[in-house]
This record gives structure tokens, sequence and C-alpha cells, in this order.
């Protein structure tokens, strides 16, 4: 039976951060953490897998303390296992770092026949876990995958690149990035959310890793987070007709030159 | 010399980042390489201002260039890799970055050299922040697409070197190529854009937004929920962040509630205009001219008025 | 004693969310438009378990808990009263009487449908002109043989003609009055069983209501629930456990329409200001917050004595009693908050409105939660 890895983050949910008007800072008090949407795909996607041909599918993560939050969450999404990397020194990895401590960890508890990643994380989306984690591991990588087969030790995947689409096949183990269009994630059952409880989630620690202080150490490095002020010129037409709305639109419009 | 390195299998992409490469240039007084995959985009490049060009030969998969590019950037000693940000960019730039050991910056919207570093710019948060970086060097960034003006050919005399790549990984086998057939033009380089979101009611109602489009002369796009959730319309003309970004000098958008997302793709267009029946929607903080109304309503009388 | 939630309850809330808005929001429009049963979106809520949340696993439940039963029916109201009501009248009336009073044939075959959603629920004790529970009940069942002949009309039933299944409270001593009324588990296809008409209502549309007709409806002696005589005991424990689920209800809606509110009065300028920063209008929204606050509080600790098993009458009586309340004037501010917008028909306030005021109802003359909660204050 094949066994396949899925990583995910649990991320800051977006749409609860606030930017303080006066300036620009981001007030992230009120918002909660969720499994990044991108990451929902991946995991719905080592499920389908599962569930298609048989197949034991892990998760991992790596974040904060917080992440111990996620763990029922993900297991009730169907994955078998979960391992997680719970150490405060994630709120400032990068990539490098990231794709470096999920290697380590994947060769722990692998190895496996296909590791699944979302495109990019919610958060800061910088789409390079998935390809730095096949050059960690020395494994091919397939990113921007749409859609995604299992024959045998093979992996059959169609990338979506822009303008094409290629087949990428690989002669097993290899490394995976999904699009959202692959699948549509599905909400756990409600039993599925009680089932989470009776699954196996095991904490690795860092420092079980292996890894040098340097491989530890983020390449770059956030110097300033600021909101992103949207300066427009917000005029509402308010007649009480809609006609003399969209009159007044098209004047404007044909005042900017834009029509 | 330590210096800056630039490649997209793209070759209108990689004269963009000849600019930015030339920009990096005036500050750090260091020589501007670039990879080409074929003899013409290295012409191209080097009369661009490429100071050298390296043709790599006999690797059909740019994906497959990432191990080459890394060993040349490690001989070169480039301290700036810019790559450009298509898909296979940003596959490539990871793994060039993992040859040489260094940090990866994804669509960088500016860099610059400070402190022996390179500062970016990048958005964060679905769009909803902006995060200054600054990374180690070297340092591998994406930079995508129409971030930077295209260089001109000028009267550069930069050298072409060829190159012969290593073979492919024996593993790895591509096949079945596929152009993805687009209906109409490409909407991220539209010159005007009507967007349509969740206030649709049904398939059918596209025509309302097509009548639109067609007396303003704009291309049809839409929400990632119209794509991705309905698929009234190709998954290509969603805009957002993990859409297409517009520049276009009109967005008119019709039953979009202006999620942040789908606002960091439209940030760019000149003009924005919302119809919405809510008031309350964020798309109208995001506009330049709102009307507050069923877009069943508007968008006839827009039209309409547009014909006269 | 916890007052917060397990970690496992949460997910539960989270997972109703998504449900909520995934699943119910699409229909809750044409549901409110129409009054006509949502099936696609109840089959869904079997799909996901929402329907056996709290039953037994023997038989096919998912053995939650109340308490993680009443989040999920607090997230359905946030979006659409009626579908929680239709889980609140098949989970904590019909099932919880086959769980509670059924024997283990009774559950092996209905409990185990209605858990797993192949069967919806509903119950069948109100008449015209009858306190139910007070004596007065004409449908009565004759005992020939191994059968009960059921003859009469229920009326106000709900979920009545989309259930598979009714408890139906019939006389069976018409001598011994309130002492003479049992409970029967009827197929709704069993012959002789009419769905008279349903009964168009202010809210909560698409929780149908229906009047039942029962002529001579043969039902097997085995149907008998909970013994002979046992139906006005196993109607007052139902209007209880029934009564905190309710309660969920209206909090579900007010919470929404507060919200609703809170979200308007931002945006809304008089004065040149938004009218969330007059006095008036923060005193509405802070009673409401109270309310709500508190009276969840009741609904998580009655559900929480549910699943402990000890006694919830008087609990479930006082949430009754207050909810109620507190959902009818929560709503009238929202309304007055929301002006004209709010009024209007297509907006949801005015549609929590119409539904918060059939949340909670009192059915009749003999109905006072009062009654209840006195007793146990004079004991």
């Amino acid at each position: 039976m094949s066994k396949i890895l899925v990583c995910y983050k649990w991320v800051l949910d977006e749409q609860d951060i606030r930017v303080n008007a006066a300036d620009a800072s981001l007030d992230s008090s009120r918002a909660k953490y969720k499994i990044s949407d991108y990451d929902k795909n991946a995991i719905e996607e080592a499920v389908l897998l599962q569930e298609g041909q048989g197949a034991t599918v892990d998760a991992v993560t790596f974040g904060g303390d917080a992440v111990k939050q996620s763990l029922k969450d993900l297991l009730s999404r169907g994955p078998d296992k979960v391992f997680y990397i719970a150490d405060p020194s994630a709120d400032k990895a990068d990539g490098y770092v990231t794709a470096g401590v999920i290697a380590a960890a994947a060769r722990k508890t692998g190895p496996y026949d296909l590791i699944i990643c979302g495109e990019g994380s919610a958060d800061s989306y910088n789409q390079q876990v998935a390809p730095r984690l096949a050059a960690n591991l020395g494994l091919p990588s397939i990113t921007y995958v749409q859609s995604l087969k299992l024959e045998g030790g093979r992996v059959v995947a169609t990338r979506k690149l822009g303008d094409c689409t290629e087949v990428v096949t690989v002669e097993g183990p290899a490394v995976v990035s999904v699009v959202p269009e692959i699948n549509k994630p599905r909400i756990p059952s409600l039993k599925q959310v009680l089932a989470a409880a009776k699954k196996p989630a095991e904490e690795i620690k860092i420092a079980d890793l292996g890894l040098s202080p340097k491989q530890l150490t983020a390449k770059t490095v956030s110097l300033t987070v600021k909101g992103f002020v949207m300066n427009r010129k917000n005029i509402l037409f308010k007649e009480p007709a809609q006609a003399d709305n969209v009159a007044k639109l098209v004047a404007a419009l044909a005042k900017e030159g834009v029509c | 010399m330590p210096g800056i390195l630039i490649f997209s299998e793209n070759n209108a992409i990689a004269l963009e980042l000849v600019t930015a490469g030339l920009g990096l240039k005036a500050t750090m007084n260091h020589s501007l390489c670039a990879v080409a995959l074929s003899e013409p985009d290295a012409a191209a490049l080097a009369a661009a201002g490429a100071d050298k060009v390296f043709l790599l030969n006999g690797q059909d998969w740019p994906e497959g260039c990432a191990q080459p590019i890394a060993e040349l950037a490690a001989r070169e000693l480039a301290a700036v890799i810019l790559i450009g940000g298509t898909a296979r960019g940003k596959d490539i730039a990871a793994k060039v970055a993992c040859g040489l050991d260094a940090g990866l910056v994804t669509e960088a919207q500016t860099i610059e050299i400070a402190e022996d570093k390179l500062q970016t710019t990048r958005l964060k948060y679905g769009g909803l922040a902006v995060a200054c970086e600054a990374t180690g060097l070297p340092a591998v960034v994406t930079i995508a697409p129409r971030t930077f003006d295209k260089a001109v050919a000028g009267d550069g005399q930069g050298q072409v070197i060829a190159l012969d790549a290593a073979a492919g990984d024996p593993r790895v086998k591509v096949s079945d190529l596929c152009p993805i057939e687009r209906h109409g033009v490409d909407i991220a380089s539209a010159a005007r854009v009507v967007c349509v979101g969740r206030g649709l009611a049904k398939q059918e109602d596209l025509a309302l937004a097509e009548d639109l489009a067609k007396a303003l002369s704009a291309e049809i796009g839409c929400t990632r929920g119209i794509a991705e959730d309905y698929h009234w319309l190709p998954v290509e003309r969603y805009i957002g962040i993990s859409g297409q970004n517009i520049k276009s000098e009109l967005y008119l958008s019709l039953g979009v509630s202006g999620q942040v997302q789908h606002v960091a793709g439209i940030r760019d267009a000149k003009v924005i205009v919302a119809v919405d029946t809510n008031e309350k929607a964020p798309i109208f903080a995001a506009a330049d001219y709102g009307i507050v109304g069923d877009l069943y309503e508007v968008a006839p009388l827009i039209t309409a008025a547009l014909k006269k | 004693m916890s007052y917060t939630l397990t970690e496992e309850q949460q997910l539960i809330q989270q997972t109703a969310r998504e449900f909520a808005q995934e699943y119910v929001v699409p229909s809750v429009a044409e549901c409110d438009k129409t009054g006509v049963h949502p099936g696609e979106v109840v089959n869904k809520m079997a799909e996901y378990d929402f329907l056996g949340l709290y039953l037994p696993g023997e038989y096919g439940g998912a053995e939650a808990g109340y308490l993680s039963y009443i989040l999920t029916v607090e997230e359905l109201a946030k979006v659409s009263g009626a579908v929680a009501a239709i889980l609140v009248n098949h989970a904590s009336a019909a099932a919880y009487a086959v769980s509670r009073w059924g024997s283990d044939a009774q559950k092996k075959s209905w409990l185990t449908a209605m858990a797993k959603g192949d069967a919806l629920g509903g119950v069948a004790g109100l008449e015209p002109g009858a306190a139910p529970g007070a004596g007065a009940d004409r449908v009565v069942a004759v005992r020939e043989g191994d059968t009960y002949n059921l003859t009469g009309m229920k009326t106000y039933v709900a979920n009545g003609g989309a259930a598979d299944v009714y408890i139906v409270f019939a006389v069976t001593n018409p001598e011994a009055g309130a002492k003479g009324l049992s409970a029967f588990i009827v197929d709704a296809k069993a012959a002789g069983l009419k769905v008279n008409r349903l009964i168009g209502k202010m809210g909560l549309r698409g929780c149908q209501w229906a009047e039942l007709v029962f002529d001579n409806v043969k039902v097997p002696a085995a149907g008998l629930l909970g013994g002979e005589g046992a139906g006005a005991a196993m109607l007052a424990e139902i209007q209880a456990v029934t009564g905190v689920a309710e309660g969920a209800i209206v909090v579900g809606i007010a919470q929404a329409a507060m919200e609703d509110a809170a979200k308007y009065g931002k945006q809304r300028i008089q004065f040149g200001r938004p009218i969330t920063s007059f006095p008036a209008i923060q005193t509405m929204l802070a009673d409401m917050a109270a309310n709500i606050h508190l009276t969840r509080l009741a609904v998580y600790h009655a559900a929480d004595l549910v699943d402990k098993g000890e006694k919830f009458a008087v609990e479930a009586a006082m949430i009754r009693l207050f909810a109620g309340r507190i959902g009818a004037s929560a709503l009238i501010d929202v309304i007055q908050i929301e002006g004209g917008y709010g009024y209007s028909e297509e907006m949801a306030a005015s549609r929590f409105y119409r539904d918060v005021q059939g949340a909670i109802l009192k059915n009749s003359s003999a109905d006072f939660p009062e009654k209840t909660i006195v007793a146990e204050v004079l004991a």
C-alpha cells in the first residue's frame, strides 16, 4: 500500500486581520488560525488517493505553539496520523528553514511514495517549500499539479503552467504541489470530527531532527509588514433613480478617458 | 566579479528582468549576466544590455535548467539571481536557491541592495499587507510578469557564450505539452475589464456582462468563485492574488463583494468601478466610483448609456 | 464544572458553521419564500451526521452529547431558523422519545433509521381545541387484538408531510384523563394516515406544519411507546428537552441578527457619524449582547445536565420563559437599528424577526413554564 505524506501550515485567517487606518499597522488580535486554504486541496487530494486505491496518509506541520490546535481539525479531514513540530522559532522561518525541517521530519517518519503540498501558503504564499523539499530529499518535484495519479510506484501528474499544460511522469517517489482547482476540499462530517480524537498525533522535537544552527537560520528576514492602503476616490452615486447614477458614472468615466 | 544573473524561459519576461537587472547594476556596479534558451533570445538580451549571455543548449524542459543555472551562478559568483515569476520560473527559482543554499524571495515588487543585503517588498496575507524583507547574498528572486517594463534593444555588445546543459533527471519524463486555449485575449493584459461575481444569479445572465463588455471594448473577468466553484468561466479569467493580476485602465465589477484576495488582483487598475447591491461590500472601499444597486438593473443602463 | 467548550466541541461548532455556509445558505431565501421542506438540505445534514449527533452509537448515532448537538443547532439557526427547527423537531422531539422510551426492537428499527437520517421524525401532539396532555385529546387508539386502531386529527405537527415517522399521542383510556394518554410510533406511510393540509406560517417557513388525519390507522401493538398511559409525562419531558434546543435556536437567530445590525450600524451614517456612535443604539446592542450571552450560558448548562443524566425540567422551563422574551426584544431592536433596510422583505433582519417569534411557542393554555419554575421555588 502506498504511503503518502501531506504537508500543511496553520495560518492566521487573513479575513480577520484589520489594517489600522492611522499607521497602516496590522491588528491580528481578533484573527483565528485555520489550515491554509491551499493546503486543504493537498489534504483532499491525499485523501482522494487513499479512498481511491488504498494508501496510508500521514500529515506533517511545522509552526509555533499554536499548531497544536490544528491537529484535530487536520485529522478530521481524513489523514491517518499527524506529526507536528511546534517551536517558537517557526515564526521567523522562511521557505529555506521550513523545507529543511519538513525534509528532516519526513526522513524520520518516511519513506513516502508521494509527498503532497499546496501551491503556497495562504499567509506568505512563497510557493517554494514543495520544490525545496524535493531538492532536500533528492526527489523530483512536480509543481502546480491540476490532476494526479499514482500508478504503482509511478506518479503521473498534469501540471498547469499559465499558458499550457503538460504531463510529468516520475518513477516513484516524488514531491508535488497542487493548484486549488485540482479538487474541492470537503467539509468533514461530524463523525469524522469525533473520530479525529482517536487518531494519533505525534510531536517531533526540532532538536531531534539533527539540523545545524545554520539550517535553522532564515535566509530572508522580515523587516516590516504594513497594511496595504488603497487610495481610491470612493465616490458613490446615490441618486434615487439608477438612470441618473449611470449618467453620472458614464460622465465620470469619459472624463477619466476610459470609455 | 559577483554580479547579477537573470533568467526566464519566456524572453519577453527576460527583457523585463534586464530592466530590473540594469537598475541593480547601477547600484551594485557589477556585471549583468543572462541565461537564454535560444540564439535569437540570447541576441535580444545582449542587445538590450546584458553584459554576458549564456546560451544553454540541449535542455527541452525549462525546469531541467535549474541545475545548470545554479552551477553557472556559483561559478560566476552571482549575488542576485532574478527569475521570471511564471509557474515554471518559480519552480526553477526554488531549485536554483536550493542548489546555491540561498534564500528565495517570491514575486518581489521592488528590489534594491541595502547594507549588503537584498531588500525586497512583496505582498502578504492575500494582498492585505506589504512585507519588506532582507535576504543575505546570494539571493534568488522571482519577479512577476509586467512588474518592470521591457528593456529596449540598444547597441549592447554583450558576449554570447554557448553552454551544454547536463542531461535531465532520468526519473522524470515530460509529455503531452498542450497549450491552454484562451477564449478571448489574455485578461492580465486587457485594457479594460468587466468582472462578474456571485451577484450573478445564473450562468445565462453572463450575457448582461458580455453586452456591457462589448460596449466598453472590455474583456470579461470573474472572481474565483465563479470560475472554480461554479465553472461559469474558465479559470484563466479569474482575478485575484492566486489568479490574474490586471493592470487595465478600467475595471468595472458587477456583483463582486471584494474579498482581499480579489482586490489584490485589481489594485493596479487605473480606474475601479463597482456595482453591487450591498452598500457594505468591501469592493466599494476599493473603488473610485460605485453604484449601489442591482446589477440586473444597472448593467443594461450602463450599456445603453455607452451606446449613445 | 467547566464553562469552556472542549477542542472537539469547538471543531464541531466550526464544522457546523462551514456546513451551514456551504449547504444551507443557498436555500434560505427560496425556503422562506415557498415554505416548502428543504429536502436536499436535510439529506445533506443526514450525510454529515447532524441528525443523529447526540444519539447512541449502538443505534447509528454519533454519541457526541447533547451539548455538542446544541452547538450545531445554534450554528444552523444563525443561517436558517427553519433548518434548525427541522433538526430540533426530529432529534430533540421524535428521536429523543424513541431513544428514551423505546424497546430494543423499536430502537433497532426506528432509532437507527432516525439516527442515520434515513427517517425524519416528527411529533404529533397537538389537537384543535385540546391542551396536550391535559386529558382533552380526541385522537383515540382502540386496541383490537395485536393492533391499535387510531382515529382523529392532530394539528401543528412540525415536519408534518416531510417526516417518515411520527410519534403520535393518542388516548387509550378516555376515562383516565391525562393518565389515559399513550404514545405510538407510526410510519408516515401507514394506511389511513393522511396529511390533510399544510399550515402556512409567519416564520420558520420551510419547517412545515401540517394537519394529520388518522382514519382507522392500524398500528401494531409493538408500536406502543413506553406503555399505556405514559403519554402525558413523556410529552412534558419532550417539551423540556426540546425547550433547551429551542433556546439554542433563539440564541443563534439573535446572535446573527445582532451581528447584522452592528455591521449595518457601523456603515450607516447619520448627522455625519455612524449610528453606532449614538448612545441609544449602543444601549440596544449592549442589552442584546448581554441577554444573548446569558441565555447561551443557560442553554449550555441545561444541555450539560441532559448529558449528565440529571434533572433539567426547571432549567428548561427557565430557558423557555427567558429566551422567548429576549429573542423577541432583540429583534425589535435590530429592526429599529436597521430601519427601512431591515424591514425590507428580502433582508435577513425581517426574516430573523419572523423566525424568532416562532422559535419558542407556548402552545396552549396548559403550557406555562412559570408553573414548573414556581413549583420549584415554592417546594
